[in-house]
């Protein structure tokens, strides 16, 4: 319990330094390792992880349990490895490491779970989908899959994404309860063309049919040599009226916004609140409609302005083909004629220093020529690679413009910009834009 | 007009982080040469036809292991068919002779590339790196690979496998920035193989559109005779972007060579 008090020391003189947010947590698990084991837990304990949407969905199962009356315990300002999460529990824990609270919230980084759940011991696990991210780090999805794998037990009652076909085959153990994402309405529109080493058989390695597909390799599919498929889901998106979801047949939300990535994310959370959490079905679906869900996309989507031109900020996440072929798909159905497309690539990681752009090709690009902007300014170090990469998906190069200093990006889309701006990039990159942004604005 | 023919391999099967812009820089380039380029997919148990190139992108060491076992027939037949076979990064386990794996049986490849690899151990609590990272390669100055005096490639790698050549194997180029064959060097010794009518590199993904030098090379390879060399001025002109690109990573690359310590752990727990 000593190690837990100084964490809490320095919690506090880490927060007068800026540097509360892991470094507590980091100097406590460099006294105890298994410090994490040390805390007691509220009854419930929730890890969340996965490729893509972890954030989100915690973001969402957080506030949307406090809605129904919850006291909720999460890592939601520290990082998702152990020394955020350590500082997460260092914060809300009493000096015998008692962590009050009905539930405890914690994303974990994927890598990461093996060595965060014996310690954790989490009763419950959603595992969101397992994509193409960051290669110089998780090599393929394949490889992170069985990272993950080592980290599961038994005892742990899996929450599956199993339209993900590595999601699926994780639940070989266990009790699972299956979710899946099946209206019409978010289906993928045929022809868009796909990469293939996330859409293999994990059983038998072959390639896997899709009956349809909501988004990348999430979808309805059966192996045709070994008849691998997923389960009937338990919980299930079953179709779109109006703006809101409809769940499980019977219960509404309505997402902040709509589309395949936030409907996942939506659901999660349901099954979360609903399985774990032991909220009801539609208290779990009120809950999570946009007037109660404070944070889930305060970041994610954004306007700003630019000198006489209107931009509308989509945040992504470099080296993850899904979160930009989410947003890619956003601005070919929703954006007015003549825009401006703007794509930002300078730091391609904010954890290694590597300069890997292969990612840029599996994402969707060809989307765009559904409604091709009027002109792309392209910034960053590696901003000639997005050009190269957008004339091979069609986009007449005579109006695409780059720069590779921010200062002369800035310019650029100042001076050159058309219509609205539709503004990509990853949380690599977004301070640098966003601090600029708001010195040019005073 | 004359044709470029291309057995794009097993495109369901091959298939890791942006390979397929490979066959869209080929498709680009054939056409920017004036050529009617024809591409194959050719999965597992399609008839091969002739063709100048055959493509083997990268995948999973599984599925290596799956093909030398069920489709080494189709595998021989592919390379037999082609006047210039491409491989990339773990598909070496295709063709070399022996894949050592970590924890599953040793891939036997059909020995075309006379070599021996072993998967690398990942131990994310040892390792205080990322198991990828830019690279850099020299083609040597008398490289059949060069065109137009474009020696510089430019791409990425995951280190998976540690490859030993035999001594009558030519290497692909020299390592400039980045890990060699063996993994014992760094910045230094060689990427790659050629042999025969194959050639392999660790470049990764997306290598043909990075370099589009390269790949006007392959395509003059697999053409051989019917070959109608490009004026070189126009080729210049016309991979700018790609020449910048070049530039702007090799300086990027050179920076993080001048100060190893800029390189960030990422998996300290």
């Amino acid at each position: 319990m000593l190690t837990i008090t100084i964490g809490k020391v320095a919690r506090a003189v880490g927060r007068r330094l800026g540097r509360g947010s892991v470094l507590p947590g980091r100097i406590a698990l460099a006294l105890d390792r298994h410090l994490l084991a040390k805390f007691t837990l509220p009854a419930v304990v929730i890890a969340i992880t996965g490729s893509g949407g972890k954030t989100t969905t915690s973001s969402l199962l957080r506030d949307a349990a406090s809605n129904a009356g919850l006291k909720v315990v999460s890592n939601a300002e520290g990082s998702n490895m152990a020394p955020g999460i350590a500082t997460a529990l260092i914060q809300a824990s009493d000096r015998h490491g008692r962590v009050p609270g009905d539930v405890a919230i914690l994303e974990c980084e994927e890598r990461h779970c093996q060595y965060l759940f014996p310690d954790l011991r989490p009763g419950f696990v959603v595992i969101t989908n397992l994509s193409r991210d960051q290669v110089a780090r998780n090599g393929y999805p394949q490889f992170v899959a069985g990272e993950i794998a080592k980290a599961l037990t038994p005892a742990m009652t899996l929450l599956l994404n199993v339209d993900d076909p590595l999601v699926n085959a994780l639940g070989r153990d266990g009790r699972v309860i299956p979710f899946s994402v099946e209206a019409d309405a978010l289906r993928e529109p045929a022809g868009v063309p796909h990469r293939a080493d996330d859409s293999l058989c994990p059983n038998c390695g072959l390639a896997l049919d899709y009956d349809y597909r909501i988004i990348g390799n999430l979808g309805r599919y059966h192996c045709g040599h070994c008849g691998y498929q997923a389960p009937a889901p338990q919980h299930s998106v079953s179709a779109v009226v109006g703006t809101e979801l409809v769940i499980d047949d019977d219960y509404r939300a309505a997402p902040q916004i709509m589309n395949p990535a936030f409907a996942y994310n939506i659901l999660a959370a349901y099954v979360g609140l609903v399985e774990a959490m032991g909220v009801t079905p539609q208290a779990a679906a009120d809950g999570l409609t946009h007037k109660d869900v404070k944070n889930a996309l305060q970041d994610r989507v954004m306007t700003f302005q630019m000198g006489e031109h209107r931009g509308v900020f989509l945040l992504s996440k470099h080296e993850n083909t899904l979160t930009y072929n989410v947003s890619l798909r956003t601005i070919a159905d929703s954006a007015e004629r003549g825009y401006t497309l703007g794509v930002m690539l300078h730091r391609v990681s904010r954890k290694y220093f590597a300069g890997d752009v292969s990612w840029l090709w599996d994402i969707d690009w060809e989307v765009l020529a559904k409604n091709p902007p009027a002109k792309v300014l392209l910034g960053g170090r590696f901003a000639n690679d997005i050009a190269v990469r957008l004339v091979a998906a069609g986009i007449d190069q005579d109006i695409i413009e780059v720069d590779l200093s921010l200062d002369g990006y800035m310019d650029l889309l100042r001076r050159q910009s058309q219509g609205t701006i539709f503004f990509l990039t990853g949380f690599e990159d977004i301070d640098q834009f966003t601090s600029r942004l708001r010195k040019d604005e005073q | 007009m004359p044709q470029l023919t291309i057995n794009w391999m097993y495109p369901d099967l091959l298939s890791l982080y942006g390979d397929r812009g490979n066959l869209m820089a080929l498709h680009r380039w054939g056409a920017w040469l004036g050529l009617d380029v024809q591409i194959r997919r050719v999965n597992s148990g399609d008839p091969i036809e002739p063709a100048h190139l055959a493509v083997f992108n990268s995948g999973d060491l599984d599925v290596a292991a799956m093909l030398t076992s069920r489709h080494a027939d189709h595998l021989r037949a592919a390379v037999a068919a082609a006047n210039q076979t491409v491989v990339f990064a773990t598909s070496l386990a295709l063709f070399a002779r022996t894949t050592a794996r970590q924890s599953n049986p040793d891939v036997v490849g059909l020995g075309l590339i006379p070599a021996d690899t072993q998967e690398m151990t990942v131990d994310l609590t040892a390792i205080k790196q990322p198991f990828g990272d830019d690279y850099l390669l020299e083609l040597a100055q008398d490289s059949p690979f060069i065109l137009a005096g474009q020696r510089h490639l430019a791409g990425f790698y995951i280190k998976t496998l540690a490859v030993d050549l035999d001594p009558k194997v030519s290497p692909f180029a020299d390592v400039s920035y980045g890990l060699d064959n063996t993994t014992l060097h760094r910045h230094g010794g060689n990427d790659g193989a050629t042999h025969d009518s194959i050639c392999w590199t660790g470049l990764l993904g997306p290598a043909l559109v990075r370099n589009p030098w390269l790949t006007v090379a392959l395509i003059e390879l697999g053409l051989a005779d019917a070959a109608t060399h490009p004026d070189e001025g126009r080729l210049r002109q016309a991979w700018s972007l790609e020449q910048q690109s070049l530039a702007a990573v090799t300086a990027f690359a050179e920076a993080k060579r001048a100060d190893p310590r800029s390189w960030q752990p990422v998996l300290a727990r």
